[in-house]
Order: C-alpha cells, then sequence, then structure tokens
C-alpha cells in the first residue's frame, strides 16, 4: 500500500517532464513574440533570440538543480524543509510565505493574462462576433475540469498532446520553402551592445513558465535525470521559436513585422498547401494553438491549486474546491486590462516579474540548502521501490 | 451612503435578529393547543417510521428464517420428508419430476430420484440412474453398506457427488442435475444429469473476420470453458466460479494465466465480482457494470468479444476474462482504449496489411467523430479555409436549404440514427434492404426538395460508413453519442469549440483507468516499446514481450532465436 501511494504520487516520467517544460513555455507568446524582438534588434533578432535563449536555460538549470536536490518534495514542502528548523518546523512555513506568495502571485497572473491574451487573438482572427466573456468563460472553464484532477493527470493531459505542437514546424517550413527572401535578413551585427541587451531581455521574456517546475517536479519518478529532459526541453523550444522567427524576418522583413499585431498568423496565412485541400491554414494552426495554450494555461493553474493543496494540507478531494473558486478569481483578472495594448504591457510585465521571481526563489533557496548542508533524504523512487 | 448614523445601522441590523428570536419564544410559549398539534405531527411521523421499522424487521425475520430452514437443514434419514421438503420449496412446480421406485437389493427401501424436467438430458437419467438402479441391484452378490453400492457401482455417471445439505442439494436441482435419496441414509446423491437444448457453436454475429476461427461463444459456460482450454492447453490457466443474482444464481466464471496475468488485478476483479449484490443476472453487461470503474464515462472500459480465440490472446497478455452463463459475450478486463479499435484479424494478416487496415481505422474514427462537426464549423466559421471552387459548389448546394447547417446535419445524423436503429429491428433478410432504400430515397428525396446540401449527404453517408468500420460495437456506439455534443460546439464556437471539446475529452480518457491500468496507455503515458502494437502492428518476431502497461509477470513472449 505505502509503495503504491508512494508510485502514485511520484509518477511523472521524463519524457513527461519534457513534454510538461515544452508546453508550458510554447503559449501565447509565440503568436506575438516577434515584435518586441525585431524593434530591439532589427534583423539581429535572428541571433540575439539565440542569446536570450541562455537565460531560460539558466533557469531551468538552476530550478532542476535545486529540486533534484530535495527529490519527492515540492517548492512547499522543500521550503517547510529548508527553511524550518527540526525543532520548529513551523517557522519553515512562515519563513517560506514571501516565496510561495510571490510564486503564486505570478501564476494567478499569468493564468489570467494567457486566458486573456488568448480571447483578444481568437476574436481578431476567427471568432469576431462572439463576446469577449463567452471565449474566456469556456477555455477557464475547460482548462478547471483538467486541473481539478491529480498533478500527475495533469502531466499525463500534456504528454499526450505534445505530438500536436510539433505540426506547425512543419507548416513553417513549408512557408520557409516558399516565401523567404534572403535580402530581410540584411543588415547583420549592426548593433550596439545596449540593443542586444534589450533584445536579449524581451526574448528571454518569452519562456515564462518554467517555475511550474517548482510544483511538478516534486512528483517526479526520477528527478535525478531530470536536468537532461529539461534542458532538451528549452532547447526544442529555442529552436521552434527561432525557426518561427527566422521565418517571419525572412517573410515580411524587419520593418514590416514591428506594426503586425500577430506576424506569426500572418505567416501562416502566407503558407501554400499542396493539393488543394485546404485553402488558408490560419484557422487548422489556431486549433493547434488553442492546444497550446491551453497546456500552458493548465499545467500554470494546476501549479498555483497544487500549491494551495500542498500549503494548506488539504485533503485530494477539497483540490476541486480550490480549483473551482479560483476560477472565478482568475476569470475577474483576465478582464482587468481594459485593451490589448494594456494587456501586451501587463504580458512583458508578468513575464518579467515571473522570471525575476523564479530565479530569485531557485538562487536564494540554493544558496540557503548549501549554507545549510541540507539534503532531501529520499532517493529515486525506482530505486528505492 | 453619507453620514449614515451609526446608530440606525446597528438597529437596522439588529431588528431582525430580535424579531427571529421573539418569534422562536412565541413558539414556545403559545397557547398548548398548536404546541399539542406539533407534538401529535411529531408523533404521527415517529409511530409510521416504527411501523415501517416493525415491518422491516418483521420481513428480514421471515426471509432469515427461511433461510436457515434452508441452510441448517440436513438430509433426513426419512425419505419421504426429503422429497416432501423439496416439493414444498418449490412450490408444488410442474416442471419437478418425482420418481418413487424400490432398489431390488433392498426391496423394503423406498428410494426417489427428482429432476428438473427439460433441463436434464432424459435418455442419461433412464440409462445410467433407473436401468441400473431397478435392475441390476439384485444381480450383486457382495452384500455390503447399500448407499456405498450405489455410489461406488449402481450409479454409472461420471459426475456424482454425496451431500448432506438440502440447500446445496436443491441448488444442483435447480441447475439441472438429477438428485437422489434413499431411505435410510442421511445423505443424498447429485448426479450430473445436465442437458438442455443448446445453441450450436456458430460463427460470431458481431465480430466476423475474412481470415481467422468460425467459431463464436455460445450460451452455456461449459461450452465456453471448453472452447477456450482447447485453444489454451496450458495448466496454467485457471478458473474459478462464483454464483451471482440472489435469484438468478448466475454461473460467472473468471478465467486468468497464473504467472502472467498481474496478481493485483485478478484479485481486484475478484473482489468487485463479490461485491456484486444483484438480484438478477441476465447478461455480462448486468456484471461489467457492476465492476467498471467509472460508470459516468461513455467509453467502455471493459471489453466484450465473442470470439474464444481472442479471449485466448486478451489472456496471453496478462488479462483476464469473465464468463458468464447464459450469454456469449465474454468480458475482457482490464482494458485500453487502443484495444476496441483492433480486430482479432490484424494479428492473423500479413503485418503491413494489418498496419494499413489500422491505420484506416484510425481515419475512420476521427471521420466518424468529428466529420459533421468539421463541416459545420467550416460552413458556419471558416468559409475561408474551404478552397474556392469547392467553396462556390458547396454554397450552390446550400443556396436553396433553408436551415442553419447545424440543424441541417442534426436533422440529417438524427434520421440516420432512426435508421439504423431500424434496420436492426427490422425481421431478417428485409432489414439490410429497408436501410439501403430509407437512406437512398430519403437521401435523394431531401436533396430534390432543397432541404439539404448535396454535401451534407455525403458527409453523413461517410460518417456513418466510417462508424461501421470500428471492429468493437460498444466502442462505435460511444463515438456515435458524442459526434452530438461535439456537434454543437462546432456550430457554437467553430474550430475553437471542436478543440476546446476534444481537449475535454481527452482530460476524461487521461483520467479514465481500468482496473489501475490507465485507460490511454501506452499514449500516456507513453512507453515506446508498447506503441508496436497500437496504431500500427509490426511483425510478430519483433513482438517478442507482452505490453508492460497490462503489468505481466512474464513479460517475455518468445525467446531469442526468430531471426530469418
Amino acid at each position: 500500500m505505502n509503495r503504491n501511494q508512494q508510485q502514485l504520487n511520484q509518477s511523472i516520467s521524463l519524457y513527461q517532464g519534457y513534454a510538461l517544460v515544452m508546453s508550458t513555455l510554447i503559449g501565447v507568446g509565440v503568436l506575438q513574440f516577434q515584435r518586441g524582438i525585431v524593434q530591439e534588434a532589427g534583423p539581429n533578432g535572428v541571433w540575439t533570440i539565440l542569446i536570450g535563449g541562455l537565460t531560460p536555460l539558466a533557469e531551468v538549470w538552476l530550478v532542476t538543480l535545486l529540486m533534484k536536490r530535495f527529490p519527492g518534495k515540492n517548492i512547499v514542502q522543500l521550503t517547510r524543509d529548508l527553511l524550518g528548523t527540526d525543532k520548529n518546523p513551523r517557522l519553515g512555513t512562515w519563513l517560506s510565505l514571501p516565496f510561495l506568495g510571490a510564486l503564486s502571485f505570478f501564476w494567478l497572473v499569468a493564468t489570467a493574462i494567457v486566458a486573456r491574451t488568448f480571447g483578444e487573438v481568437l476574436i481578431g482572427a476567427i471568432l469576431p462576433m462572439t463576446p469577449m466573456e463567452v471565449i474566456i468563460g469556456t477555455l477557464i472553464f475547460s482548462a478547471t475540469f483538467v486541473v481539478v484532477q491529480q498533478v500527475h493527470i495533469v502531466a499525463r493531459f500534456c504528454e499526450f498532446l505534445l505530438p500536436v505542437l510539433f505540426f506547425p514546424i512543419t507548416i513553417l517550413l513549408l512557408t520557409l520553402v516558399q516565401g523567404v527572401e534572403l535580402e530581410n535578413f540584411l543588415p547583420l551585427f549592426e548593433l550596439n551592445w545596449k540593443q542586444v541587451l534589450n533584445s536579449v531581455l524581451s526574448s528571454s521574456f518569452v519562456f515564462a513558465g518554467i517555475s511550474v517546475l517548482y510544483i511538478f517536479m516534486g512528483y517526479y519518478q526520477q528527478p535525478k535525470q531530470a536536468m537532461k529532459p529539461h534542458l532538451l526541453a528549452v532547447l526544442t523550444v529555442i529552436f521552434g521559436y527561432w525557426v518561427t522567427l527566422a521565418t517571419s524576418i525572412g517573410v515580411f522583413g524587419p520593418q514590416e513585422l514591428t506594426v503586425m499585431m500577430w506576424p506569426t498568423l500572418d505567416l501562416v496565412k502566407q503558407a501554400e498547401v499542396p493539393g488543394q485541400l485546404l485553402s488558408r491554414l490560419e484557422s487548422p494552426i489556431l486549433s493547434i494553438w488553442v492546444v497550446a495554450v491551453f497546456t500552458t494555461l493548465v499545467t500554470i493553474f494546476a501549479s498555483f491549486v497544487d500549491l494551495g493543496v500542498t500549503l494548506f494540507n488539504l485533503k485530494e478531494r477539497h483540490r476541486k474546491w480550490l480549483a473551482w473558486g479560483a476560477a472565478p478569481v482568475i476569470y475577474g483578472l483576465a478582464f482587468w486590462p481594459s485593451d490589448v495594448e494594456e494587456l501586451l504591457k501587463w504580458g512583458d510585465r508578468g513575464g518579467w516579474f515571473g522570471f525575476v521571481v523564479s530565479f530569485s526563489v531557485a538562487l536564494i533557496l540554493l544558496g540557503i540548502a548549501w549554507v545549510r548542508g541540507r539534503k532531501g533524504r529520499k532517493s529515486d523512487a525506482s530505486s528505492s521501490a | 451612503m453619507p453620514n449614515l448614523d451609526p446608530g440606525i445601522t446597528r438597529r437596522v441590523f439588529f431588528a431582525p435578529c430580535i424579531w427571529v428570536l421573539l418569534e422562536f419564544k412565541v413558539c414556545f410559549l403559545r397557547e398548548r393547543g398548536s404546541l399539542t398539534v406539533v407534538v401529535m405531527c411529531m408523533r404521527k411521523g415517529w409511530q409510521r417510521r416504527k411501523n415501517l421499522k416493525k415491518q422491516q424487521q418483521l420481513e428480514r425475520r421471515s426471509r432469515e428464517k427461511l433461510n436457515q430452514k434452508l441452510d441448517e437443514a440436513p438430509v433426513f434419514p426419512e425419505v419421504k420428508k426429503n422429497a416432501d421438503f423439496i416439493v414444498e420449496l418449490l412450490g408444488d412446480s410442474t416442471d419437478l419430476i418425482t420418481r418413487w421406485f424400490t432398489i431390488q437389493y433392498t426391496p423394503d427401501r423406498r428410494a426417489v430420484v427428482m429432476f428438473i424436467d427439460g433441463m436434464v438430458d432424459s435418455k442419461t437419467i433412464d440409462e445410467s440412474i433407473f436401468r441400473p438402479l431397478m435392475l441390476k441391484g439384485e444381480e450383486i452378490r457382495v452384500k455390503e453398506d447399500l448407499w456405498k453400492i450405489i455410489y461406488e457401482s449402481l450409479v454409472q455417471s461420471g459426475e456424482v457427488k454425496k451431500v448432506n445439505q438440502l440447500k446445496e442439494m436443491v441448488g444442483s436441482l435447480l441447475s439441472g442435475d438429477a438428485i437422489l435419496f434413499v431411505d435410510g441414509y442421511s445423505e443424498g446423491a447429485v448426479i450430473g444429469t445436465k442437458g438442455w437444448p443448446q445453441r450450436g457453436v456458430e460463427e460470431p454475429r458481431a465480430e466476423s473476420v475474412v481470415r481467422g476461427s468460425r467459431e463464436g461463444l455460445t450460451e452455456t459456460l461449459r461450452v465456453n470453458t471448453a472452447m477456450i482450454r482447447r485453444r489454451l492447453r496450458d495448466p496454467d490457466l485457471r478458473l474459478k466460479d462464483y454464483k451471482i443474482g440472489k435469484r438468478t444464481q448466475t454461473s460467472v466464471t473468471l478465467l486468468y494465466l497464473e504467472g502472467i496475468a498481474d496478481e493485483a488485478v485478478v484479485k481486484e476483479v475478484e473482489r468487485r465480482l463479490l461485491e456484486i449484490n444483484i438480484d438478477s443476472v441476465l447478461e455480462s453487461g448486468y456484471i461489467e457494470e457492476m465492476i467498471e470503474d467509472d460508470t459516468w464515462s461513455p467509453f467502455p472500459q471493459i471489453q466484450n468479444t465473442e470470439r474464444p480465440d481472442s479471449v485466448v490472446a486478451h489472456l496471453l497478455e496478462g488479462k483476464v476474462c469473465i464468463l458468464t452463463d447464459g450469454t456469449p459475450h465474454a468480458l475482457i478486463a482490464p482494458a485500453v482504449f487502443t484495444q476496441f479499435y483492433i480486430s482479432p484479424e490484424d494479428y492473423f494478416d500479413r503485418f503491413m496489411i494489418a498496419t494499413f487496415l489500422r491505420l484506416l481505422r484510425a481515419a475512420a474514427f476521427l471521420i466518424a467523430l468529428l466529420l459533421p462537426t468539421l463541416y459545420i464549423s467550416f460552413v458556419s466559421f471558416h468559409p475561408e479555409m474551404i478552397p474556392p471552387p469547392l467553396a462556390i459548389a458547396l454554397a450552390a448546394g446550400r443556396s436553396t436549404v433553408p436551415f442553419p447547417s447545424i440543424v441541417e446535419a442534426m436533422m440529417m445524423e438524427l434520421s440516420v440514427e432512426i435508421l439504423r436503429e431500424a434496420s436492426i429491428r427490422l425481421p431478417g433478410p428485409i432489414g439490410p434492404t429497408i436501410g439501403i432504400v430509407g437512406a437512398l430515397v430519403i437521401g435523394e428525396a431531401a436533396v430534390t426538395a432543397g432541404v439539404v446540401s448535396p454535401l451534407m449527404v455525403i458527409v453523413v453517408g461517410l460518417t456513418t460508413i466510417s462508424s461501421y468500420a470500428n471492429p468493437s460495437y460498444n466502442a462505435a456506439i460511444s463515438l456515435r453519442l458524442l459526434r452530438f455534443p461535439l456537434m454543437i460546439l462546432g456550430a457554437l464556437f467553430g474550430l475553437y469549440g471542436v478543440v476546446v471539446g476534444l481537449l475535454l475529452m481527452l482530460a476524461h480518457l487521461v483520467k479514465l483507468r481500468s482496473f489501475g491500468v490507465p485507460y490511454m496507455a501506452p499514449f500516456a503515458p507513453l512507453r515506446w516499446k508498447d506503441l508496436k502494437d497500437t496504431l500500427i502492428r509490426v511483425p510478430w518476431r519483433w513482438m517478442d514481450r507482452r505490453p508492460t502497461f497490462f503489468r505481466p509477470e512474464d513479460h517475455q513472449r518468445e525467446e531469442g532465436g526468430n531471426s530469418p
């Protein structure tokens, strides 16, 4: 029984970890990340995004390093152990509150921003007559339906949907072959350091969301080996973004890109399907994108809920009350920004905030763990079972 | 609300509270009359409850008494008493045959044989019970105890059992055995004489294959176990019998391969079978519904099959099989999503063909589930996706249709479903004819009349045909069901609605478990090695290990040395 319980609690496989990172990172950003980068760096975005990719790599490295030091514990249990003394475990909980508060605040806001951005795109692109309330409502409702499940079921959900996220790359390659003009990439390397730094920063915001690992890694089967799949996932995402950016610059040129609302969407409109089966691709791409956004939403929301469940020591059957209780709050938050411009500003700020929080939490806690010499006791589930 | 006097607020807030308190007081202190009424009402209710309780208790006691009477009654030494008891228990049923006779060995003793007419093979009874008992008794030379002689040499039947409890005797009598009592012995004999008219072994109706065995399971449990045993001569094959259904006392057999099936699954199935508390089991569907994991799911979590070879194949994958007397449908548990889209034939045909057929079936699955939905969402939300020539043709076809596409699609889908249902009920050979004629005529007429567009007819036809490409009926039926909510979602939100609908479906599927096995295995959780036998089928030579997600105890299916 005990063994079964442990297996159930720690049942996220490495492949699921890969899928989790992938599907969290690919989200709303993929439709509009080009603008920020190109505004700062022009055609040089082609290589600055690769430098920008180093920050999420560092982030995922730090987070994984911290989490694998305490196998089988999510951030709540980890901080309780790490910050509390053996005599007074309560102290750990109190001291961990600022960290957890910052993280959960980010998750809550991020879920709302993602839902709202999603609604804006959908209404702008394919459903002009549908009210925003309905779209965001259905999206949050469906996400909550998934989030009321246990964490490993959320992971399984993302795992199943992972192949779907790879489809668009073929379409992008199709456009790449069909419509790229090489002179759009020029001139390269005419940048000062400030511009490089700005564009690196603006591209690193795209990768916000790695912090969900603070929760999910607590349920891994083999957290010790998780580093490789995580890095691989981030690299895959960087590659995907790089292909998208390169194609967008190649097709539209940097000047045009800065004035586009959703460049990726305009990009797929350019693609011609061989065989004339479908004449325009934006609706199927948006459908796939619904999947991508949905998985992002679900993982972030699930992290928020699981943090609450672990923090307040709730029973498993109370998870759904927490999730359904949080859903209207997210719905309300999603309507906070008054228009798209404000929303995008929120998105940038949210990404920045999330990145800083997740990075500093990992750094601080790792530092404390190193100074106090604390380590988790349990080893991998597979080796102990 | 500026400068509101705090005193007023307090008064406004407290007044109702005080009023409620006062009311309570009045309720308790008012004149005795109303209080008495209240008490009377309470007492009446209490009386009724008490009466009900008393009645229930009485009923329970009488039932217990009856059971006790039956449970503990031993076989009486007086043969008359035994016979009377059974006749009385069965309420003088007309099909109970009681035959009195004398065994010639000791003419002073009476004996009786009882059996149920129609459930026994009367030839066996005549030849192996009556003839030796009535005639051969004299020929026995060694004088010994009569009862021993009867058991040892007079009753010439393979299945004879001595029983000293009347309840067991009655149970055997009702399941088609003959029972024998002899005067002076407080023991009876149960003689296996089961033999009722049976349907022969025929080709299964629902799961026909081009290549493969033509035998299907029948309604008789013993014939079924024999068919399975004949294909699987493994000493590790285990059969466990249960009687389920308080009144029907249906025999149910659990089959599994010891050393291959996961012990935990076997235990779990056994536990759930024993927990069933129902008065009748007329078909394995009763059991399926009582033991499945999630009743609130449109997806079947236990497979049923009519094919003995299929049962054997599942047993060899480490699953368990539940056979129910009275139905040719065996249950297979645990089941995963993919196995409902696999035909037994896939393993008999060459692997390339099997793979092709499986991909074809996957396409049919998607068409059956999504085609009408996609039609609706394309027509009403995303006309830009349709290539221009087709869009023009479509618009021309739809120009006379007075309804929005959802109404059009719903109408057609519903009429096809009705046709399908009707053609099952229609007698024998005219069923399919009427179905075809109905579909052709109605479809053609509807297009000519301008009620539906020609493309809609194609869509509906394709959908229906595709749902027939599914090898398993109960999985196909769940698709038919899910199509309608998806159509509504498509009509409301276009492709977005469809995707959200599919995501919700997936969320449910991923959560589902069948006896501890994740329903979407081996896709989620992903096991690369087990993908060999899902959407594709690799050659048998490479399927050297059993699927791991059923957690078989013996993984090896083929030893090495199978290389070409």
